[in-house]
């Protein structure tokens, strides 16, 4: 069965201080660290692209494995901040690593629940076809549409890239998932003429009123409780919006995974960059993984730890 | 929806520990809640009355008093 055999990362060395841009507006650093939460943002230098960084992502996984990774059949990369539109960005990671003209590469645009999409729809697709090692890339650098003046987008996005390799004999199985939408006709978050913009109460209220019903179904579907889950991986979306879900699903705080304080929101790498922590800890069999935002989109699975 | 109810559901958000001095005629944010605060305020008085708030214009609308006032002339 396939499923998550590892996960490298890759994190920029600039760190903005929150505390000093939340000057600018007069909050206080209480405020920016519980309620936004994040203390402190990562951006790629400005020349950096989105295929360096997943280059840069794949490479970490390379060091974490110990192969070179040019055997495998599939590199997909989860982005809506690509190099240019054309083409799409795992071609430019697929030459720029050397990898063999045998392995299959496309791109999948979605923000926030790309994570988990990305996982269930890349190994249904490798099981479909019969390949056994794919990576799957998240890099969706906001860096590139923030307007530095707005309040609402430039405390709370961060800079990061995962690399996940998908194989045979796998730390984590997949199963239950559940996905949908509800079509963001509202522009809740919109990137237009190259910059970002958020209503953060029509995000707020559509995390709120979702994501519970979504989590009870995929307990459902999977056959699982509340208690049995070791931990939940909800997309890093901000302090706020992690204490609301935990508080209106009555969640016990301490297994409401918190990342984003030294890092951000980095979309689509938020949940990876959690799992990447959870794997090394055999402590946790079962994972709720829960990834929702732009689109407005939400995709949730467990992740069980396979029995060795 | 009355008054006293809406200021019991905005203590029961929990949001503002100490409700003793909450004035319902001063401003959420003059009563020391913050934006984000006030997401969770107005989401909960939406699921409390059924009345939607999303177009609430926050720089007008902005008490208990005033939000009680629009519930009650946007009720069904």
């Amino acid at each position: 069965m396939l499923g998550i055999e590892s996960i490298g990362s890759y994190l920029p060395q600039n760190r903005i201080d929150n505390h000093q841009v939340g000057e600018r507006w007069e909050l206080k650093p209480e405020f920016i660290d519980s309620k936004i939460g994040v203390t402190e943002r990562l951006v790629k230098d400005a020349d950096e692209e989105t295929s360096d960084m997943a280059v840069k992502a794949f490479e970490a996984l390379r060091a974490k494995t110990g192969h070179d990774l040019n055997d495998i059949d599939v590199l997909v990369v989860v982005t809506q901040n690509p190099d240019y539109n054309i083409p799409h960005v795992s071609g430019l990671v697929h030459g720029k690593l050397g990898l063999p003209q045998s392995v299959s590469t496309f791109d999948i645009s979605l923000g926030c629940s790309g994570f988990v999409y990305g996982l269930n729809i890349l190994i249904g697709f490798m099981q479909s076809v019969g390949m056994s090692r794919g990576v799957l890339i998240t890099a969706d650098p906001y860096s590139k549409v923030i307007d530095p003046e707005d309040k609402n987008t430039v405390l709370l996005f961060g800079d990061a890239a995962t690399a996940t390799l998908i194989g045979p004999d796998p730390v984590y199985t997949t199963r239950g998932f559940v996905g949908g939408s509800q079509g963001d006709l509202k522009r809740a978050l919109i990137c237009e003429n190259g910059t970002l913009e958020m209503n953060g109460r029509d995000i707020f209220n559509f995390a709120a009123t979702s994501i519970p019903g979504l989590v009870a179904q995929t307990l459902e579907r999977a056959e699982l409780s509340l208690e049995e889950i070791d931990a939940f991986l909800f997309h890093q979306g901000s302090g706020y919006i992690l204490d609301t879900l935990a508080r209106r699903m009555k969640l016990d705080p301490t297994k409401v995974l918190r990342g984003l304080a030294h890092v951000g929101n980095t979309v689509s790498s938020s949940i990876p960059l959690l799992l990447e922590q959870e794997i090394a800890k055999e402590c946790r069999k079962t994972l709720l993984l829960c990834g929702f935002g732009v689109g407005l989109s939400y995709a949730s699975c467990i992740c069980q730890r396979k029995e060795k | 929806m009355t008054l006293d109810e809406v200021v019991a559901t905005i203590a029961e958000t929990g949001v503002k520990p100490d409700m003793e001095d909450f004035d319902p005629e001063k401003t959420l944010e003059l009563n020391g809640i913050d934006s984000l605060d006030t997401y969770t305020i107005l989401l909960a008085l939406e699921e409390k009355s059924g009345v939607a708030l999303e177009e609430v214009d926050l720089e007008t609308i902005n008490s208990a008093k005033a939000l009680q006032a629009y519930i009650a002339e946007n009720a069904a």
